[in-house]
Formats: C-alpha cells, sequence, structure tokens
C-alpha cells in the first residue's frame, strides 16, 4: 500500500473529473484532460464529458481522432467534448448516461445495447464498455498528464479511488470495478458520490487558511444531509455525527446512516424546461425553431439563468437565436428571460416549499417492453427528498441500536421523516444561491420552529467529489485522518421459494434471507450459518438476489417473508460448478459466504464444506424476457 | 509533403520554404470564434442593409459565443490595473512591452503620462492544438459545409 500518489476519479453521468494529491498531505490537483476538440483538434479541458460519439466509418479523415497517447490506428470513436457537440447533432451516434444505464435493471448490461433504440450499421456498445471507454481516456489522460508535467510516477503508483452513486446497487457498483479494471487500473477502490464530497468538506475545512476546522462546525448529535443535485441526477445521504470512544478527531464519529434511491432528475432538466418556455414564447410570435435552434436555445437559456441567479439586480435577460445558415442579421430570433420566469419555473417548480408528508406519486409500474432510462416524473425534488427522509427514519427505526444514538435527539416517535440539522450542498445545480437558499428554508419548515439548520460551506461544487475521493484514497493508503464509518449501504438477501403444494394461479411467495446486512465494513467475511445447499455438478444454479436501503436492523440470517413486495430485486446470482476431484456423488454440499472486499465490493462465495474448495457467484445480466 | 515534393524539380525556390511550426494557431482561433460565435458570418456580411435592432440582435450571438472562446483559451486581465484617466509614472525599469507611449515623447525614463487606455494582457493561451500541420500555401478548411442528411 506503500503509493505515493492517490487519484479521485468522479465518473460523472454528464462529466466526469481527476483530481491527484500526494498521500503525504501537499495540495490537491485537478487533472487538466487531454481531449479531442474537432477533428485533428486537441486541447485540454477540467472535466471530461462522460458523452460517447460512433462516426460513420469514414465520417473523419483517417487519424483524425488520434490522441497524443495513441499509438497504432486510432480508435474508431470519439469521448469527451467533441463527442458531445457531435451528438447533439446526431443523437442516434451518441451515447450518454450509460452510468445511468449501468443500473438499470431492465437490460443486460453486458449487452451492446447503446445508442438505445438507435438503428446503426455498426456495433453498439454496452453500457459497461461505454463506461470503461471513458475511464481509459481518464487513465491515458492522467498518464500524459504526469509525463507532461515530469512526474517521476506512474498510474500504476497512484491509489485510485473511483466515486460512484450512493445509490448504486452492487450490481451497478461490481459492473463500475469491472469496467475500471477493463480500462487498465490495476486496482481501484470505490467510494459513494455524497461520501466523497463530504470527505472534500473535511479536507477543505483543514486546509490551511481555513477559518474552522470540520469537527468544530459539527456537534455531537448532528444530521448531515448530503444533498447532491447535478447535471443528469439528484443522490442523498445522510451522515450522522456521534461521539467517539477512541479520542480520535475530537472525540467525533461520522456514521453514514442512509442512502437514496437513483433519481434521474438534475440541472439539465431545469435548462431544458426554461427552453421550452422560450420556444413556447418565440413560437406565439410567429416563428418556427428546428432541432438545432432548440438547441441554441439551451445553451442561450443556461447563460441567461446563471447570469439572473447570480446577478439579483438582473431583471431579465435578451435571448438571441441565430439561424442554422450563414445570414446572421436577417435571420436571427429573439426573446428575453425574465428573472420572474427563472424563479417560477426552477425555484417553485423543482424545489417548492412542500410539506414533509408530500411525495412523489408512485409510479405505476410500466410494463417491461416500455422501458428505457427510468427518468423522474416528478420534478419536484423537494417531494423526492422528503421521500428520502421518510426512508430514512424508517431505516433507523428497524435497528435498535442506531435508533438509540440518534433517537432520542431526532424525536424519532413523534415524526414521520428524519430531519437533518445541517446540509451539505454538492453538484452544479447549486452554484446559484437561490436554490440552497431554498432547500435551507424548506429543511427549516421541516424541521420545525426554534431549530436551526446549518448550511456547510462545499469546497467547490463541481469537483468536490474527485478531491474528496483524492482525499480519502490519502487518508486510506497512509492511515491518517478521519474516515467515515459506512459500510455497505444496503442489506441483502437471497430468495427462497417457499415450499408449499401447488396450487393454480397462485405464485408461492419468496422469502428473502439476509446474507449481508447493512453497515458491513470492508474487508469482512460473514458466513449464513445453518444453511447449507446441495449443488449438482455441471448444472447451472440460480438465485433470486434483493437488496433494501431501509432494514438497517436486518442480521445474517433474518427472513423477510415477502421479499417480492418489501425488497429490490437486483439481478440474479448463477454459477455452474465444475465437477469437484474426491466427491463421490453429483450433488456438492456448499455452505454461502459473502465477503466485503477492501475495495468496497462484494463477493458471493460457495464453501465445499468438506474440501478448501470454493465458488464465486457471478451476476445474471441476461434481460428478462 | 508528397505534394511539395512532387513539384520540387520544376520549382526548387518554392520548396525550400518550411513553414514555420504552429502557423495554424490563427485558423484554429477563427474556426473556434465561428464555430462558438458566428465571427466569420458576423464579419462577412455586408452589414449596411440591416436595421440596427438586427445588427443588435446578431451582436448577442456574436458576442455570448466570442466570449465563452475567449474566456476558456485566455485568463484576461487589464494590462493596466488601476483606472484610466489616472496619471502614471514608467520608469526605465518597466516593461517595454506593457506601454505604448504616445504624445510628446523625449528625453529618458521616468516618463510621466495619463493612462488613456489600460491595455489587455494574459497569463494564459490555452488554443486547441491541431494534430497534423496546416499548410499555410494550400487550402484550409476553417468551417465545414454542413449538410443534414435526410
Amino acid at each position: 500500500m506503500s503509493k505515493q500518489f492517490s487519484v479521485g476519479i468522479d465518473l460523472g453521468t454528464s462529466n466526469s473529473c481527476v483530481t491527484i494529491c500526494e498521500v503525504d498531505g501537499g495540495a490537491a490537483r485537478n487533472i487538466e484532460i487531454t481531449q479531442i476538440l474537432g477533428p485533428s483538434l486537441v486541447g485540454e479541458k477540467p472535466l471530461l464529458a462522460s458523452a460517447l460519439y460512433l462516426p460513420v466509418p469514414g465520417e473523419y479523415a483517417e487519424d483524425s481522432l488520434r490522441l497524443p497517447w495513441h499509438e497504432g490506428p486510432a480508435p474508431d470513436y470519439v469521448v469527451g467534448a467533441f463527442a458531445r457537440e457531435r451528438a447533439a447533432l446526431v443523437p442516434d451516434r451518441m451515447v450518454t448516461s450509460a452510468k445511468s444505464w449501468l443500473c438499470n435493471p431492465h437490460v443486460d448490461r453486458r449487452a451492446p445495447i447503446l445508442p438505445w433504440q438507435a438503428e446503426l450499421d455498426q456495433p453498439k456498445v454496452s453500457p459497461l464498455e461505454a463506461s470503461r471507454r471513458y475511464l481509459e481516456h481518464m487513465r491515458q489522460a492522467l498518464a500524459f498528464d504526469l509525463q507532461q508535467h515530469a512526474v517521476p510516477a506512474s498510474v500504476d503508483d497512484c491509489h485510485v479511488v473511483l466515486t460512484v452513486p450512493a445509490s448504486f446497487d452492487e450490481v451497478a457498483r461490481t459492473l463500475t470495478y469491472e469496467a475500471a479494471l477493463a480500462a487498465g487500473f490495476g486496482q481501484v477502490t470505490l467510494l459513494e458520490e455524497p461520501q466523497a464530497a463530504f470527505y472534500a468538506w473535511i479536507a477543505h475545512s483543514m486546509e490551511a487558511g481555513a477559518d474552522v476546522p470540520w469537527h468544530d462546525q459539527v456537534a455531537e448529535g448532528d444530521l448531515i444531509l448530503v444533498c447532491d443535485v447535478g447535471g443528469g441526477t439528484a443522490d442523498f445521504s445522510l451522515i450522522a455525527v456521534a461521539g467517539s470512544a477512541d479520542g480520535l478527531s475530537k472525540n467525533l464519529e461520522l456514521h453514514r446512516i442512509a442512502v437514496g434511491e437513483h433519481i434521474l432528475l438534475g440541472g439539465d432538466n431545469m435548462d431544458l424546461a426554461l427552453a421550452h418556455t422560450l420556444k413556447a414564447k418565440i413560437e406565439d410570435d410567429g416563428h418556427e425553431l428546428d432541432a438545432w435552434q432548440f438547441l441554441a436555445l439551451v445553451h442561450a437559456a443556461r447563460a441567461a439563468k446563471e447570469r439572473l441567479l447570480a446577478d439579483e439586480a438582473l431583471q431579465e435577460m435578451p435571448i438571441a437565436v441565430p439561424s442554422r445558415g450563414a445570414s446572421l442579421f436577417a435571420k436571427t430570433l429573439t426573446t428575453t428571460l425574465t428573472r420572474e420566469e427563472v424563479v417560477t419555473l426552477l425555484v417553485n417548480g423543482y424545489f417548492p416549499l412542500t410539506a414533509s408528508g408530500e411525495l412523489p406519486a408512485q409510479r405505476k409500474s410500466v410494463g417491461l417492453q416500455e422501458y428505457g432510462l427510468d427518468y423522474a416524473t416528478e420534478p419536484a425534488v423537494s417531494k423526492h427528498l422528503a421521500r428520502f427522509l421518510k426512508r430514512a427514519l424508517e431505516n433507523v427505526k428497524s435497528d435498535e441500536a442506531l435508533a438509540a444514538s440518534i433517537g432520542a435527539r431526532a424525536g424519532l416517535d413523534q415524526s414521520t421523516i428524519l430531519t437533518p440539522t445541517a446540509v451539505l450542498f454538492n453538484g452544479g445545480v447549486f452554484e446559484a444561491a437561490i436554490f440552497r437558499q431554498r432547500v435551507v428554508e424548506l429543511l427549516a419548515s421541516w424541521l420545525g420552529p426554534g431549530r436551526a439548520l446549518k448550511e456547510l460551506k462545499s469546497a467547490g461544487l463541481d469537483i468536490a467529489v474527485s478531491r474528496g475521493a483524492a482525499y480519502y484514497g490519502a487518508v486510506q493508503a497512509s492511515g491518517k485522518g478521519i474516515k467515515i464509518r459506512a459500510g455497505t449501504s444496503r442489506s441483502y438477501y437471497l430468495g427462497m421459494e417457499s415450499p408449499m403444494p401447488a396450487v393454480p394461479g397462485f405464485v408461492p411467495p419468496v422469502k428473502g434471507i439476509c446474507i449481508v446486512p447493512q453497515g458491513t465494513q470492508e474487508g469482512t467475511e460473514l458466513e449464513l450459518a445453518g444453511r447449507e445447499f446441495g449443488l449438482v455438478t455441471g448444472e447451472a444454479v440460480e438465485f433470486r438476489f434483493f437488496s433494501s436501503t431501509v432494514r438497517a436492523g436486518d442480521r445474517v440470517g433474518s427472513v423477510v417473508d415477502n421479499a417480492t413486495r418489501s425488497l429490490d430485486e437486483l439481478a440474479g446470482l448463477t454459477l455452474t460448478l465444475p465437477p469437484v476431484e474426491g466427491v463421490a456423488g453429483q450433488v456438492v454440499p456448499v455452505t454461502l459466504h459473502p465477503l466485503v472486499t477492501e475495495l468496497g465490493t462484494l463477493e458471493l462465495w460457495l464453501q465445499h464444506t468438506q474440501s478448501s474448495n470454493r465458488w464465486k457467484l457471478e451476476f445474471n445480466l441476461r434481460a428478462e424476457e | 509533403m508528397p505534394a511539395a515534393a512532387a513539384t520540387a524539380p520544376t520549382e526548387p525556390a518554392k520548396s525550400r520554404v518550411q513553414p514555420p511550426p504552429q502557423t495554424g494557431e490563427a485558423l484554429i482561433l477563427l474556426s473556434l470564434l465561428q464555430e462558438k460565435g458566428r465571427f466569420l458570418d458576423y464579419l462577412m456580411e455586408d452589414v449596411s442593409t440591416f436595421s440596427d435592432a438586427q445588427v443588435a440582435a446578431a451582436s448577442r450571438v456574436v458576442h455570448q459565443g466570442c466570449a465563452a472562446v475567449i474566456r476558456e483559451c485566455l485568463a484576461l486581465t487589464p494590462a493596466h490595473g488601476g483606472k484610466e484617466g489616472e496619471r502614471i509614472t514608467i520608469d526605465a525599469a518597466a516593461d517595454p512591452q506593457q506601454y505604448r507611449l504616445i504624445g510628446k515623447v523625449a528625453g529618458t525614463p521616468p516618463f510621466s503620462g495619463v493612462v488613456v487606455h489600460r491595455g489587455w494582457k494574459t497569463s494564459k493561451l490555452a488554443l486547441p492544438r491541431h494534430m497534423r500541420p496546416i499548410d499555410p500555401n494550400g487550402l484550409n478548411v476553417i468551417t465545414p459545409v454542413e449538410v443534414e442528411v435526410r
């Protein structure tokens, strides 16, 4: 573990970012990512757009998509800024939001399905492969950057921490990890994004020149909401500040006690909402917009919104949309975006002051044939937040020890949600103070009179996640600094069919047996004692696999009666047992050993009871028919 | 450059002209300004036939796009940190690149004068790089013809 550098990688839904820092302290630095900016045109940008463009064969001259580190033929795809630009105009050949596809249980994430529903005369790519390409690009850009800065180290000398949404289940985490290995990283540690943002806040508060170290900004009993709304997704986590016996870090300990669901709602939705409003205005004036002009309108709306939100004195911003052709003067359309529109549409539309009991409408179950990305149909972030805090309360209540540790102060019994006492913002949306103020106002209204809500000062909303990840890597490698006690964000279950006489038209309920409790620390091997499975060699065995974010109280072996209703089903687990030497019969008795690795991945091993043979269960990602 | 080599026997003088490295930078900048801010469309059209309102509307497009390009490629600040109209003294140690003296310039420094224009400077020049050499004598496409395939 004697790595000299720590590298944090934020593999974002819309943008990715890389930070490097020395393990023994020293300033963190964001890598300027070298990327294709146009045919034969290369330059650096602080972010890498998580976009992949698949050109038509022959669309670009040979070698014009070559990056400085490419030897041999250049790849037949583009990643980054140019890919996003092209993709916007040629949507059928672009892959975006690969990350959200990675956690979509309705598709085979190893199958070439992207671009989704596009008719392509060339091979498509899988969500896994798209992620691999982004990660490979970042690895190569990192190596190139080290070389350019004459740093006497290679990527292999770096301890790499890769962030994933807190809402990712084990399947999505495993796939992300797989993509990183396939991208050429020797080893990566996984870290939840809201935690990374939290580490960035800690690191920032400890820097020379910072006013107040983190442990003086919060106190025992504080409950901190990490509220992360990025371009495409919203992700929430709760971190509790507890007293500590070991005297470290001013007697404070941090526990991540709840994570939210994967919500496909973010700043891009807001820009689209504004653009549609402006489009309606332009059309009311008797003009028409083509698809390209609409894109220009989205850009203009975003820029105008940022200006309006940054400067309270501005009441409106003029918007000009050029036509496609070279004639700029005759065909440019104009309209204005007013401050009132921005406030009504965005602040009240996405962050309304709703009651804590108002939740997003339950989604109707959609036929499997219609699946695509599961975009949130409810735009109010406030209601998603209420749902998260309600589920967090449910989670805490399910575990006596957890409830006892934070219960008294939070007044668990009277409330219907677990209300935070502090909030840390992350994600580009919160660059605008008006959204931060609104969320603070909302939470304060839920907290009740007389109780204050603290806003913790973020370290930089766009880059905090990769910075925090690099800091965490340095803490891991050096052993110095505070770690959030987190463990697995979910509990995991194996599905077992209840033995029952066959009844026509009645499907026997599936029971879930807890095999990994929530909060299991990295580097723990468990055993599901008392249950032996008989496996037949050469035959594929299938297990159904479930998880939950709201059952902190379950222990190994706890049984959940109706798994399909109470738990979230993940991809199945499968294994085909090879013939076993020295075993006379065909049936091999095994016990189940879940292992949470040091890197934060979950492995499920079947251990032969009579020998040291063990086999690993793999996720079966074949899409359901 | 195969083309130059082929013409070498008949035009020996031309083959000796080696293009200086990175001659393409101006084209790269122009191409960016056009792509993001319609700069060439703006300059090359006859502006006299349009109303002020039309010119103003188009200027917003150009202003927003070109400013974004400049901000991304350069880190611009005024070359003179103070106000225009104030009196300053330029001594012998001052960087001659920083100041342009006009009016009654005579004698030796220090010079005393009034700032007429505060100037510009940049602490960064981060233009994208062309991965293949640009031939200044060849035909170079700055912005390709856009064709919508239907």
